[in-house]
């Protein structure tokens, strides 16, 4: 069921988004604590799991041998599968299908053209990998920020995603597998998401169930770690007004690349502190 | 090996660790489900318990062992509100019914309560009969979506609550943040209503609805109807802010919550950032 406010609160949390000062203390530009892990499936080719308020968030890769489509013969793929249960949120009950239909398309759109797939080739014109994202929602927090921990739980996936290296007997069509060698993703171009709320006439970041409640229309923007913004797109019904969104695209860019660092330092240092502990999965 | 990668995290262990009183170390023993609690035959069981094969006294929830003469029963950690007659609640109105003059309340227990339009102090003169012009006006009084506190006026036969607000301290509440913790977490007191001496308003209704907002001259309750818009200002929203991230971690840390650990807790946080 959404959350319904009354008059009063609304104005409680607009007047406050107006003072830069939310409900939680947080600023506009402000996201709540991240927990990012990753390497949590032992059975996946990588995997990451992901915290962000109340959203929690669990994505595994897994990488299947194929045949490439005809037209381009030796591109990989890439499939999205997001898998919303109603016991993450009772939303999910009524509007499964049209939600995560909307995030695979938002994930796909912008995630696959940024990912080089050539280096997922294995035999032109023969085998390619397909590689399935498959992403569970464990416990949703509120909408707008479902998007962007999606993107970082993805990005953390990747990037330890390990595809052992195959190579093809020319003559008898036989593969082998290489027990030492692994390709790795290049995941350095791969976009985060930054979904913004209008709330009144000022835009925030993550926003919570409440602040959804009030608010009249949100935007997501999927930025590059260069930020470059490469997809767009506007949910709710509200209008947005341009000039005050130039002053977002803005902050929103610079969010977009101190977020990307700070992911890839988090994802770099804790490959360092894996090989000296011994995790076996998840909540282990 | 969770890594952080965005804001910080308000208040370290230092701070929990300090809040903890000497108070939840005394209280009446904690048990798991599955635990024994006693062997004693001639003990009634009460609600969280059952009996297994050997005839001893096993706890099916995890709380606190509640025992009264012979009756022991366990008070679950983490619950519905179960209603008891002169609680205070806050409450979220669900359901306009003016067919049959009555509100339905969200209070966090199994059924939705009902609030009478005959419970309820009206506008303008202190006891005046209800009219017809009342029960078309109902929405206007109380919409779906307001907040109210009100008292629990009785108890039905299926644990559904009958509240009134037949005082100037209840009625519709303005500007603030509703947070929701388990009702077993609230410490049943004498008072509910606190004005904190950070400068804050706060009720901590009985069913683990907390509403926190500007403090409220005396005097001045209007009984509820009129609620005052005028933004808050700056300081007074960021005391709050602190004050519902004190109330959230103390939750968590399934502290308990009444006014002296709260204002505990928050001179202790300040500091740290409010966020």
């Amino acid at each position: 069921m959404d959350l319904i406010l009354s008059e009063s609160e609304k104005r409680f949390i607009v007047d406050g988004v107006k003072d830069n000062c939310r409900v939680d203390g947080r600023e506009c530009f402000d996201y709540r604590c991240i927990d990012v892990e990753s390497d949590v499936i032992s059975s996946c080719a990588g995997s990451g799991h992901i915290r962000l308020g109340n959203c929690e968030i669990m994505v595994g890769v897994k990488c299947e041998f194929s045949e490439p489509s005809l037209d381009e013969s030796d591109v990989g793929k890439l499939e999205f599968f997001v898998d919303v249960s109603p016991n993450a949120s009772p939303l999910f009950d009524r509007k499964k299908d049209s939600i995560s239909n909307n995030l695979i398309a938002a994930l796909s759109h912008s995630i696959t053209p940024c990912i080089d797939l050539h280096s997922l080739c294995v035999e032109k014109g023969k085998y390619v990998w397909t590689v399935f994202i498959d992403i569970l929602v464990l416990e949703l927090g509120s909408r707008p920020n479902l998007l962007d921990a999606c993107a970082i739980a993805v990005k953390a996936a990747l990037y330890n995603t390990k595809i052992p290296k195959v190579t093809i007997d020319c003559e008898t069509n036989e593969p082998t597998v290489s027990e030492n060698e692994i390709i790795r993703i290049d995941v350095s171009r791969v976009p985060l998401f930054i979904t913004v709320t209008r709330i009144g006439n000022q835009y925030v970041v993550d926003a919570t169930q409440e602040e959804e409640a009030s608010s009249i229309s949100s935007v997501l923007f999927a930025i590059t770690p260069d930020g470059e913004i490469t997809h767009m797109k506007k949910v709710k019904y509200g209008s947005l007004c341009p000039e005050p969104l130039k002053d977002v695209f803005h902050k929103v860019k610079d969010l977009a690349i101190d977020m990307h660092r700070n992911l890839m330092n988090a994802l770099i240092e804790e490959s360092k502190v894996r090989k000296s502990t011994n995790k076996i999965s998840f909540l282990f | 090996m969770l890594s952080n990668i965005g804001c910080i995290r308000i208040m370290n262990a230092e701070t929990k660790e300090t809040a903890k009183s000497a108070h939840w170390k005394a209280r009446k023993k904690k048990v798991l489900p599955g635990d024994e609690i006693a062997d004693d035959v001639t003990l009634m069981r009460g609600h969280g318990t059952y009996v297994d094969s050997d005839s001893k006294l096993i706890s099916s929830v995890a709380g606190h062992v509640c025992r009264i003469n012979k009756l022991i029963s366990v008070l679950p950690l983490k619950t519905r509100y179960n209603g008891e007659i002169g609680d205070i609640v806050v409450g979220r109105i669900v359901e306009v019914q003016s067919q049959q003059k009555r509100w339905k309340v969200d209070t966090n227990s199994r059924l939705d309560s009902i609030l009478l339009l005959s419970s309820v102090n009206l506008p303008g003169g202190e006891l005046r009969r209800k009219t017809t012009e009342d029960e078309l006006m109902m929405r206007s009084f109380f919409a779906e979506g307001d907040l109210i506190s009100a008292e629990v006026q009785s108890v039905f036969s299926d644990g559904s609550l009958s509240l009134h607000t037949r005082s100037l301290k209840y009625g519709k509440l303005g500007q603030g943040v509703l947070i929701r913790v388990s009702p077993s977490l609230i410490e049943r007191r004498k008072t509910h209503t606190h004005n904190l001496p950070c400068g804050v308003h706060i009720i901590l209704g009985n069913n683990g609805f907390i509403w926190i907002c500007p403090q409220i001259d005396e005097g001045t309750e209007s009984g509820g109807f009129a609620v005052n818009l005028d933004p808050v200002s700056f300081s007074d929203r960021e005391t709050i802010a602190r004050l519902r991230n004190c109330i959230m971690l103390l939750a968590r840390q399934k502290m308990m919550l009444y006014d002296t650990s709260i204002s505990y807790c928050y001179d202790i946080s300040t500091e740290y950032q409010a966020s």
